[in-house]
Formats: C-alpha cells, structure tokens, sequence
C-alpha cells in the first residue's frame, strides 16, 4: 500500500459531476457543474472539477490528492428533490456495469491507498428520463437549481475550503 | 428458428439482468418439450436511438454528438465519425500530423478500455474461477490477493486517458477531430510526461499478457471448450494484412483460417454486410451477404484481429501473436480467448505509443486540408470491441439525412446467443437453474466485452434474476442474487 496523503499533500476538493448530457436527466451532473463553476471563482484555487460519464476505478488517483470530494448525479430513486448524503467505504456488487458505486469507489480507495479516506459527499438530483437524445424534463432542471442551493449552503457552512472533519448533512 | 411463435413450443427461461456488463441485459433461453435448449436470445434494451439521434445535424458536429452515444468508447465513435466527415469534406489523405495525431488517441483508448476490462471485470473469473462466490469473483478481492496486479491495471487505465487528454484536451467531451483532420497538436510538456511513463506501461503490459496467457493455458482443454462456437472472424488490416486498428481493408477469416474476404474496400462495407432485423432484439444482426441470414454471422474484436491478422507490427505484441497461435492450424474459437487476444492489443498499443510519441509529427506540422465536398461519408475503425461502422449521408446544409452505425457489440449479436446456447445447453437440466448457470452465461457473455449501454446513468445495484416460465408467461421458478450476493430461490 502506498502511504495516505497527509493534510498538506491534498490542497484541492474534488467535484465529481457525473452523466451524459444526450441523455435527458442524466445530464444533471454536468449541467450543475456548469452552473456552478462561474459561481465559485474564489474557490477555483482549491477546487478541481471533472466530468464523467461514469466512476471508474481509476478516479482513485484524482481522489489520493484531495481533501474532499463531491459527487453530483442524477438518480432514479426519485424524480422531485435533492439528497445530500455522506458516503462510506463500502463494497457493494454491481451488477450491470463497468462503472461503480460511490461507496465501492471508495472501498477501492481504501484497498489501494489505506486511511484517510477523504470525507465524501453524495448529492443526487432528482430524474426520471434517461433515452438517448431526450431534453432535460422541467422537474429536473428544478432539481439542479435545488442542488446547486444546497451545495452553495453546505460549503458555506462548513468553510468551504476545509469540510475534512465535518460530517455532511442530510435533507 | 427464431421465431418463438414457430418454433416447436419452447418453455422460456429468462435470466435479468446479466452482471457486469455494460447496461442492462436480459437472457431469455428457450427449451423444447424435452427441456433442452433450443434458442438464447440475449436481449439487449440501450440500443435504440442512434440513427435518429444525429439525423439533422451538422455534419462538422458529427464528431463531437457521437461521442455522447458512449460512456466507455467515446473516443472510437469520434474516430470513426471523423473519418466519415472528412470524405463529406473531401479529404481521402490526411497530413502526417493529423493521422499521428489520431493513431495516438486511438492507441491510448483501445489501451484504457482493454485494461479496464480485464482488471475490473474478466480477472475475478479468471484468477478465482467461475464458480467462486460472487462475493471474491470481483475488483477488491483482486486488490486484496493481487494487490501489485490490480494497481497496475488501474494506472494503465489512467495512462490510457492521460493520453487522450493530452490528444483532445479532456478526457470526456474533448474535441480534437475535425473535417480533415485534428485542431492542436500535443503540448510538448504532456509528450515529455506520457514518455517518462511509456516503459513502464510496456512492462506492465508484458506481465499482464503473461498472466492473461498462463491463466488460459493452466486449464486449455476446458477453456478451449467453454462456450466455444464456431465462426468467421472480421477485422482491418494493413496492405501486408498486419493487424490495423485505425485505418485498412477489410479481411474475414474463415475457421479453417482461408481468406474469405481480403482487402476489401470498407467504403463498399453495404456489398459485404447486411443488417437483419429480428422482432424480439433492438439489436440488429449483422451477416456477410454471400453467406446468408442463417450461416453468415461473424466475430469481430480482439480474438477476431489477433487471429485473422499475419503479423503485428510492433514485436512484442507479436511475439505474443505467435504464442498465442502456437500449435494451431486454424484460428482459435473459444470466446475465453478473447481475454488473451486483447491484452495482445493492449501489450501493442503501449508499444504502438512508444513509437509514436518521440515523432515531431504530434507537436507540429499542418494539421488539416480540404477538399470537394461530397454528399457521403464513411468511417471504418477498429474499436476495442471491434470493427466499428459510421455511414452518414449529407443535404446541401450539410445536415444528415441519413445514418446508419454498425457498432462492434452489434457484429457480435449472434455469437453472443449462440455461445450462451452453448453454455446453457451444457449446464441446464430441466427446470433446475443454478447459480453455476448463472455464473457461466455471465462469463461467456463478458468475454466478448459487450458495451450494451452506450448509456451512463448508473440506476443502482439491481437484483440478478434468473426466472423460468411456462407457455403463457407465467413464472414457475425463480433464482435471484441481490446486491449483496444473497442467492434466493422460490417456486410458484
């Protein structure tokens, strides 16, 4: 195992927006992260953003030098609303993809790197139509002004810039 | 024989979805009066869409839409588009700078995606075999017992992308092809950084090719025989038949290994192949014309291009094609094959970018030229899947009219049924479905890498059901296995 990072090796938070902008509500991820990032010009210096279609293994290495990290996706577990969730390690058996979990993203974290895992926040957005070619539903793009809400007030209250001993909240 | 309602009143068994594999599948297998298996019909649900998705574009977009098509091999869609878009454009040569240019991303994403299969998803069957608790068959029990192994996979996976990032700007989303050619070179402090890893990466691949080979070889007999099916196989190739995964002819090997097909033009692609439509599948089956519906079914991907090639330019790759072919006389047709054959691919890829990145070529030069526009396009790549078709026809706009994609898990349809068939035919007896029938569908199912998706959205860990029904539909038995590997029976 390679020797975790200490606090200083991990200057950035990480905002892992998660989707495919051609397909309908799966587009939530990407279209928060477009909505955010002209709203956080003073913390462009500690934050790094990546877009993806998916987590894959190898987004253990962008986690190895950070201090925190968000992951903003749409879910089908319900289409009004957002959530806010603390993830832990956990191993957890996809059935159906290459991608994985949050949770499993970060037991392979764990397995390669060891403690500390950085503090990990899941914020999903609300959706229900994911066909190819298919428009953001109104619902959603209610949902992403929602999250957006709720990512603004929780770095806010956290001091945006050092979240590593707080827990995230839940609404 | 594909018709459900003709067939000779076949019982049904249905297995949903099918594990790891890109989106979702479903196995429905049909049984004759005396519960033997007649049919598999692997029900693939995300591929549905396409045509009508960029009908209406601009064509100049087409390489940037496409990409949207795939979360796992965006960049082999954009290649394949841009190679349509510059016949629209009237271009047949590019410049040295703009094919470097795309070999090297190429290269670099046929490497990921090989080495994301293999570490993520095909060495849990194959280091703890296929019978083992879906609980250790998979990426952490691998990092736990073959923790060097596992690292390495993930670091060859992120070379890959780095590569793609330096070639396109991003690893997602980065747009470097255009009608033409490309529209940067590589920064030279990204080809400084990419080389000081290159060794390395051979290395691993060299190891990786090493385990991939002796995995098979430990127990050949049972691997050569595992859901084996006999067929021909399609690829690209050089003009000295050289394995070619960007640009070539095409060439179909037959399973005695003669030349069915060589050097044929892929531009004339709708003179080999046709496309059948089956009432039961979104997915349609591609067939060579000459052969007919019935008997012209093909392979294409890693197994298909190692076996139907005559050499691979680079030499440790082709070292390993010898071992790999060594003591055959005809092509190997067993669908485990296809985990030994692409880490081959992968082993030439990292050399292939070895070679590639020292060239001035990638940093400067001109990068793209024009030509009389025409009306229609087509690109023909070999994605990690395999051979990849882009046909795409222009208005006076230059807006689509009409395209058609045959993406390389579509070439695979057919073989993907009948090497279930033969799975289930092996390990079914009557109505007792077990896990180790699950566990085998899946296997022969993940060997051929299917991208089913094209799709992203991960809906969450789903139950794996495997359920048996009579006549009129009605479920008589059904075996699941949860997200957390819990098996559960129950009867009806």
């Amino acid at each position: 195992m390679t020797a975790a990072a200490t606090k200083h090796d991990r200057p950035h938070h990480l905002l892992l927006a998660v989707g495919n902008r051609s397909r309908g509500d799966d587009a939530a991820g990407p279209l928060f992260l477009d909505r955010v990032l002209p709203i956080l010009p003073d913390l462009s210096s500690v934050w790094h953003t990546e877009e993806c279609y998916q987590l894959q293994p190898e987004l253990v290495e962008e986690i190895k030098t950070t201090r925190s990290v968000w992951i903003v996706d749409a879910t089908q577990e319900f289409s009004t609303g957002t959530e806010l969730a603390t993830v832990s390690p956990a191993t957890q058996f996809e059935f159906t993809t290459h991608a994985l979990s949050a949770a499993s993203l970060l037991a392979l974290y764990k397995k390669m790197y060891g403690d500390p895992v950085p503090p990990t926040r899941l914020l999903k957005i609300g959706a229900s139509q994911f066909e190819l070619g298919a428009p953001l539903s109104a619902q959603t793009q209610r949902n992403i002004d929602l999250a957006i809400d709720t990512f603004l007030q929780t770095i806010a209250s956290h001091s945006a810039v050092d979240t590593t001993s707080k827990p995230a909240c839940t609404n | 024989m594909d018709d459900a309602i003709n067939s000779s009143s076949p019982r049904r068994v249905v297995i949903d979805p099918v594990t790891r594999v890109e989106g979702h599948g479903k196995v429905v297998l049909l049984l004759d009066e005396q519960n033997r298996v007649q049919q598999a019909r692997f029900h693939i649900v995300e591929f549905r869409g396409f045509e009508k998705f960029i009908q209406g574009r601009p064509y100049w977009e087409l390489p940037m839409v496409v990409q949207r098509l795939c979360g796992i091999c965006p960049v082999s869609h954009q290649l394949a588009a841009g190679k349509a878009i510059d016949q629209l454009a009237g271009v047949i040569t590019l410049t040295p700078s703009a094919e470097k240019l795309r070999r090297l991303l190429h290269f670099g994403q046929v490497l990921q995606s090989h080495a994301l299969h293999f570490f993520h998803l095909a060495s849990p069957d194959l280091l703890f075999g296929f019978s083992s608790a879906i609980e250790k068959r998979n990426i952490f029990t691998v990092l736990e017992e073959h923790p060097d192994f596992a690292m390495k996979g993930v670091k060859m996976r992120r070379f890959g992308q780095e590569i793609i990032k330096a070639v396109t700007g991003k690893k997602i989303h980065g747009l470097a092809v255009v009608p033409g050619g490309m529209n940067k070179h590589i920064d030279p402090a990204e080809v400084a950084d990419l080389t000081a890893q290159v060794n390395e990466v051979i290395g691993w691949s060299q190891e990786v090719v090493n385990v991939a080979r002796e995995l098979y070889l430990a127990n050949e007999e049972y691997h050569d025989r595992f859901a084996q099916i006999t067929s021909p196989f399609m690829g690209l190739v050089d003009a000295t038949g050289g394995l070619e995964l960007y640009d070539g002819n095409l060439r179909v090997q037959e399973p005695d290994g003669q030349l069915f097909i060589d050097q044929f033009d892929p531009n004339d692609y709708t003179q080999l192949i046709r496309e059948q439509v089956k009432s039961w599948s979104y997915m349609k089956f591609p067939y060579l014309i000459d052969k007919g519906q019935d008997e012209g079914w093909y392979r294409v991907g890693p197994l298909a291009r190692v076996n139907a090639c005559d050499q691979i330019t680079t030499p440790l790759a082709e070292r390993e094609r010898q071992r790999f072919l060594l003591g055959y006389t005809t092509p190997r047709q067993s669908p485990l094959a296809y985990h030994w054959a692409r880490m081959i691919e992968l082993l030439h890829c990292a050399e292939a970018i070895a070679e590639l990145l020292p060239d001035n070529d990638l940093q400067s030069g001109q990068l793209s030229v024009t030509g009389e526009p025409r009306r229609e396009g087509i690109g023909v790549i070999e994605a990690p899947r395999g051979t990849l078709f882009h046909h795409y026809q222009i208005d006076d706009q230059g807006l689509v009219t009409q395209a058609n994609l045959i993406v390389s898990t579509t070439s695979n349809n057919q073989a993907m049924n009948e090497s279930i068939r033969r799975v289930a035919a092996d390990q079914l007896d009557g109505h007792e479905m077990t896990p180790e029938l699950l566990n085998q569908v899946e296997v022969a199912i993940r060997a051929y890498d299917p991208c089913l998706s094209c799709a992203t959205h991960a809906v969450g860990s789903m139950p794996l059901q495997i359920e048996l029904q009579n006549l009129a539909g009605q479920p008589l038995a059904v075996l699941s296995r949860d997200s957390s590997g819990n098996i559960e029976t129950s009867s009806q």
